[in-house]
């Protein structure tokens, strides 16, 4: 083995231990707060995922494959759902990481999912009022 | 820089075995410290993986002979794109891909799922790590890339002349990254497993690699596909051999799962479903990469070389993953895994996907019979017996009808439950128009004789209307809700909900796959003539004539090549000239000592470039096997005078003026009196149709792939909006 590379194995090594080791030096402290963030993240993620099912199924409907009486139901449930989701949210991120309220953008949130078919209806038949804040 | 190369694979093994006990450990003790330390392991991983993937490609494309893989893989005629793709024909070099795609792809998700699922990444960083520590540990002690010999041949042996094609460069990294991508969900779904949290989360989680695996494995498929159709000289793209099948079955498993897992997602019912489809995608895909490097099977794809002795590692890691996931299934399996809603009608986008995740389970399992028949039958007679292809049709054909039949049904039927008469309002349209296309194949062709492919045909059909009519009803919703035109409201619609008309759009591609295929291969005109120059063969309404032979002598990096025998081919129909063909094979010289100077350039490998007319309606194809037993008794000879004047002390020099004069006059002979050659002629129509198809499921996989732009800036903006409404109202 040449002196270069050795050197380059040994910088290696080096550079690898520190990388990895850097947290433990650091101390567990600085993540006290991370399973209610990996928390808040999850929800956050299970919120636009509802919000889009809650879309899907109005397009079900405005496509003609759900009935009115069904959609109403489905839509019923799918909000109670995503405020269970926010109650969970605001219990745990009350204040919001903006600042400025996870209740409030998030039904602000849920308004923007629905906001476009509040005018316009498909075959006729007027639905319900269109996604409005839970 | 070999042993910087080695010592990083070293590391790495190291690093693997560290982090995944600090990753454990971190998680079960509640010290993150550890967690996040594992977690960085597995950067390190990727970072030293990664540095070895450079030295030994740049070894390649410098042609280093010190390295034994580069002498083996590679030649100084081998072009430079072809050298950087050499690496991954060797065992060692292929290994070294896998685990460098592997911590790159790991890497990735732990960074785009930074501050997600918390609880269960830990346990995926570990089974990652597991897996990298694999094919590190095979890297250290087995296959090892970085191995040097101390004097370096002049040259090398040169890469296989079957891999010498454009498709061959992306092929195995495609489907590596297909394997390496499928890990993620395969990790995450072990971990949420562990941790007993196997709600949707850790699904829309891993969304993104179970999408982007099936898509890259999807492409593998089908550019191996096209590198069988026009490198390997039989004319087909699919042959059922088993290193094939052992791409398509962690895909077929790869498509049932993100079908299914919609189910998951809207109604919480298939857990144990969907953890066993992704748990079995994970495994098959370290199971395809075991068929192709260690030979178990007999296939034309698989590349191993002599003393090959991964084959017990492999099995031993396959046989403790199955243990892992039976055992975690059957443990979580009244618990966390219980379903939380029921089929409230067979009548249902739940039911529809159902069958379609039976059917397609079903295909896997044909297709694993099929492929590992020859164990199993050596296993219980003793003797290897092996299905083909008519075997395989068989049963894969009848369910592939069902599964594009239900790709068209889907769609259309509303979660939950729907009518008989709501389901007939949403399909009328597309059945009618089959039914006329259905007519017009009846009437306009000879589609009739052949019933499966007329059924195939209706049902991809319908699948396409289905699937086009869906996107336009949901432009014309959208131009009612929004006032848009149809373009601008197409693209919304689109935008809105990728994933959904992104798995439309796919189902289209796949729909026009199943027609080529099933056009291709029960309507096919194929014949086998051997022809002299001057006379004609009528193949399907199409005459091929043989002009006149060619051959040249191709150099690159003033060393020759290889020799080209070829001819020239004109194909008419009613006397009018449709194409020229210009099918060649071939002959690549070896450095087998035994072999005299001549000899080398005909005895050695050989590889077919067929002459191709490809259209819309038919493809005209066309491989030449020239006859070159009037040239050996000359090689023969000529061999001869070259030992002697290498004994006679002839200069190397003199002697590499003679063996290029005694070439040309070879190639020269054969053009102008080329014996009777051998042709495989092919009129195949809607051939086409299977790459364009896949063009299109390309094309609907980054749509259903790209994120929503809903799902970040949506958020952003509605912060926005909910604070100018508080501010205006406190105003």
């Amino acid at each position: 083995m040449d002196i270069a590379a050795l050197l380059i194995v040994i910088a290696l090594v080096g550079l690898a231990v520190w990388f990895v080791g850097q947290p433990l030096r650091r101390g567990a402290a600085a993540r006290a707060r991370a399973a209610d963030e990996g928390r808040i993240a999850d929800l956050r993620a299970a919120r636009l995922a509802k919000y889009g099912e809650i879309r899907d199924a109005e397009m079900d409907y405005r496509t003609g494959k759900l009935s009115e009486e069904d959609w109403r139901v489905l839509d019923r449930q799918l909000r109670a759902e995503a405020v269970d989701i926010l109650h969970e949210l605001d219990t745990l991120a009350p204040g919001g990481a903006d600042g400025h309220g996870e209740e409030a953008a998030t039904a602000a949130d849920v308004a923007q999912a629905g906001s476009e078919p509040e005018a316009q209806q498909p075959v006729g038949a007027r639905g319900p009022a269109t996604i409005a804040r839970p | 820089m070999a042993t910087v190369g080695q010592a990083c694979l070293l590391i790495a093994l190291g690093l693997c075995g560290y982090g995944a006990v600090a990753s454990i450990y971190g998680a079960r003790s509640g010290r993150d410290a550890f967690v996040l330390s594992g977690r960085r392991s597995l950067f390190a991983v990727a970072g030293l993986a990664t540095v070895a993937f450079v030295i030994l490609e740049a070894a390649f494309l410098r042609s280093d002979f010190h390295y034994t893989v580069v002498a083996t893989h590679s030649s100084l005629t081998t072009p430079w794109y072809y050298r950087l793709a050499a690496m991954w024909s060797s065992q060692e070099g292929s290994l070294l891909l896998w685990l460098f795609l592997l911590a790159v792809w790991s890497s990735v998700a732990l960074v785009l799922l930074r501050g997600r699922l918390r609880d269960v990444a830990p346990y995926a960083t570990a089974v990652q790590l597991g897996l990298a520590g694999f094919f590190s540990g095979l890297l250290v002690f087995t296959a090892q890339p970085f191995e040097t010999v101390p004097v370096a041949p002049s040259d090398g042996i040169g890469l296989n002349p079957l891999l010498r094609h454009p498709s061959m460069m992306i092929h195995p990294v495609m489907l590596y990254s297909g394997y390496t991508l499928f890990s993620v969900p395969f990790a995450f779904v072990v971990g949420a497993l562990v941790v007993r949290r196997v709600d949707a989360e850790w699904i829309r989680a891993t969304r993104f690699f179970s999408l982007a695996a099936w898509l890259c494995l999807g492409f593998g498929i089908i550019l191996g596909a096209r590198w069988s159709y026009s490198e390997l000289g039989w004319g087909g793209y699919w042959a059922w051999d088993p290193v094939e099948n052992a791409s398509l079955l962690p895909w077929l498993t790869g498509t049932a799962f993100l079908h299914s897992v919609m189910i998951q997602e809207k109604r919480g019912m298939l857990k144990i479903w969907n953890a066993s489809l992704v748990l079995a995608t994970g495994i098959l895909a370290i199971l395809g990469t075991f068929l192709v490097r260690s030979g178990i099977l007999d296939s034309i794809h698989a590349f191993v070389e002599e003393g090959n002795t991964i084959a017990w590692a492999f099995t031993a890691l396959i046989s403790v993953l199955v243990v892992l996931s039976v055992y975690l299934v059957i443990t979580r399996r009244n618990d966390v895994l219980r379903s939380e809603a029921r089929l409230d009608s067979m009548f249902s986008r739940e039911a529809a996907f159902l069958a379609n995740n039976l059917v397609l389970v079903g295909v896997t399992f044909v297709v694993f019979w099929g492929t590992f028949f020859p164990l199993i039958s050596e296993a219980v007679t003793g003797s290897k017996a092996a299905v083909g292809p008519p075997w395989f049709d068989r049963y894969v054909v009848p369910l592939v009808l069902i599964l594009v039949l239900l790709s068209g049904i889907g769609p259309v039927i509303a979660w939950r439950r729907t009518t008989v008469a709501r389901l007939w309002g949403t399909v009328r349209g597309p059945v009618i128009f089959s039914a006329v296309v259905a007519a017009l194949l009846l009437v306009g062709t000879n589609a009739a004789q052949d019933t499966e492919s007329l059924i195939l045909f209706l049902a991809a059909t319908f699948a396409i209307a289905v699937a086009v009519h869906e996107l336009w009803r949901g432009m014309r919703a959208r131009q009612l809700m929004t006032g848009e035109g149809p373009p601008r409201a197409l693209v919304g619609l689109v935008r809105r909900n990728r994933r959904r008309y992104g798995g439309y759009i796919v189902h289209i591609g796949v729909s026009l796959i199943f027609i080529g295929v099933a056009a291709s291969s029960a309507f096919q005109h194929e014949r086998d003539a051997v022809l002299r120059p001057g006379q004609s063969a009528r193949v399907g309404g199409y005459t091929y004539t043989y002009l006149r032979p060619t051959a040249k002598i191709e150099q690159r990096a003033g060393e020759l090549e290889r020799i080209s025998l070829g001819s020239k081919i004109r194909v008419t129909k009613g006397g009018k000239q449709v194409a020229m063909l210009s099918p060649t094979r071939g002959y690549y010289p070896t450095n087998a000592p035994m072999l005299g100077v001549l000899s080398r350039y005909f005895i050695g490998d050989s590889t077919s470039e067929v002459g191709l007319k490809a259209g819309w309606r038919r493809d005209l194809w066309i491989a030449e096997q020239p006859d070159i037993s009037n040239l050996m008794p000359i090689v023969r000879k000529g061999d001869a005078v070259f030992a002697k004047a290498a004994a006679g002390g002839v200069s190397a020099q003199m002697r590499a003026i003679f063996l290029g004069q005694a070439l040309n006059g070879l190639v020269a002979r054969y053009r102008a009196s080329a014996p009777p050659a051998q042709f495989r002629i092919i009129v195949s129509p809607l051939t086409g149709w299977i790459w364009f198809g896949a063009m299109i499921v390309l094309f609907g996989g980054f749509v259903a792939i790209w994120p929503a732009p809903g799902a970040a800036r949506g958020l952003v903006r509605a912060r926005y909006t909910a604070r100018v409404a508080r501010d205006l109202s406190r105003a």
